[in-house]
């Protein structure tokens, strides 16, 4: 008895720990501003993923363009065309995060067309504001949606990006989850192999 | 990085790894007493936690292991268990791929019961159990590195710079790993020693 104390003693100190600790898979975040994709790689937790290559992919499986994420994480891309993209992630070490991009996300101004010269981006720094175009004094009606796409953009990006980390946030109910699991296994194999002892002669498989 | 995730290692490393892996938790099951589950979960439920503790290093983020304790302690019961763990991580928390769980296993698991092998006697034995507690906690986060850069290298990945990336991410790991193993190790030796000769059933399986 003194051991399962112990054992809950040592569990509630880890538990403890948790706390203070963070979850870290790899996850990316993206959103468009016209024909530029910015975003940020970052470890489910809030630290960033600094110096991690991202590829934009897209459809055709060719790369469209790449970026190097910067000290705190963030990229940006130019892409030429208007398809969907996977934006893809990886470390070295084997860490990898996926984020689509729709192509009903990019401007309309863009061709769809093959003909197209891939265009990529090496030296990023976060862009707040690339694709608003300097208001010129006749606002004609060419401009306004662009405008008003751009500025509901950018109001948006910092809820998504918020949306996008608490779905991916360690929570203390998917701790609590997985050790009822486990508990839950060893209780069921318990009792399989008390099964077990009782029928010597039963050849069934044993074990969860 | 020790979890790998869905998409990095290439089809025949993943397939054989799951193979493996089936044949490792086998022998693993085979060889579980039923008044060892309880430590068994104890310990499951620990290696689950564990991984929520994580370092951000550079371009990388690295996490506890603690399977030289439970090499030590489990034996060849640590391979279910780690199995088990890594599972509910994948399903609760979304740390490593699903389709590389086997993979991940033998990289996390594979150290324990080596550890097991290399230090479980001495462990028994010794007039300061701590040094093989030290000991069989950094060899097992060392063995965890050369498979994560093992199986990385299998699928076409660069084997050194993947190696010294993950090694090097690891090396406060290692220390802080050892430093936990040691402290657990001669703790389990003065309270309870029984529970580190559980390894004996390493001679020969529980059940035929």
């Amino acid at each position: 008895m003194g051991k399962a104390w112990r054992g809950v003693l040592i569990g509630a100190a880890l538990v403890l720990i948790v706390t203070e600790a963070c979850a870290h898979s790899l996850n990316l975040f993206a959103t468009t501003e016209g024909d530029v994709i910015q975003g940020r790689v970052y470890f489910s937790g809030g630290g960033a993923a600094t110096g991690v290559p991202i590829l934009a992919v897209g459809a055709d499986g060719a790369t469209q363009a790449r970026a190097i994420a910067t000290a705190d994480g963030h990229f940006v891309l130019t892409v030429g065309q208007r398809q969907d993209y996977r934006l893809i992630a990886e470390t070295a070490d084997g860490h990898r995060a996926e984020f689509r991009i729709a192509a009903a996300e990019l401007p309309a101004s863009l061709p769809t067309a093959a003909a197209v010269h891939a265009v990529s981006s090496t030296a990023p720094s976060l862009v707040k504001s690339v694709a608003a175009p300097p208001l010129e004094p006749p606002l004609d009606g060419d401009r306004v949606p662009a405008l008003i796409e751009a500025a509901v953009a950018r109001q948006l990006a910092p809820l998504r990006e918020q949306l996008a980390a608490y779905q991916t946030e360690t929570r203390w109910r998917d701790v609590l989850g997985g050790i009822g699991y486990i508990l839950g296994l060893t209780g069921i194999a318990a009792f399989l192999l008390a099964r077990r002892r009782q029928r010597p002669g039963d050849s069934r498989a044993e074990g969860p | 990085m020790a979890h790998l995730a869905d998409g990095v290692l290439a089809l025949p490393v993943v397939i054989g790894g799951g193979a493996l892996a089936v044949l490792a938790v086998g022998q693993g099951l085979r060889r579980i007493e039923p008044e060892h589950l309880p430590r068994i979960a104890v310990l499951a439920a620990a290696f689950f936690v564990a991984s929520l503790v994580h370092v951000p290093i550079g371009p990388s983020s690295v996490h506890l292991l603690l399977n030289g304790l439970l090499g030590i302690v489990l034996g060849w019961a640590a391979m279910p268990a780690v199995f088990v763990a890594l599972l509910l991580q994948a399903v609760f928390f979304g740390f490593g791929g699903i389709t590389v769980l086997g993979v991940n296993t033998l990289i996390l698991g594979l150290p324990a019961v080596m550890c097991s092998y290399l230090f479980a006697s001495r462990l028994r034995q010794a007039r300061r159990p701590w040094v093989w507690g030290a000991a069989a906690g950094a060899t097992s986060v060392l063995l965890t590195c050369a498979g994560v850069a093992s199986a990385l290298a299998l699928s076409g990945k660069a084997f050194l710079p993947a190696a010294q990336l993950v090694l090097v991410a690891h090396l406060p790991v290692m220390v802080v790993e050892a430093v936990i193993t040691a402290l657990a190790v001669g703790f389990l030796r003065r309270v309870k020693p029984a529970v580190l000769s559980f390894p004996r059933a390493l001679a020969r399986p529980a059940h035929g």
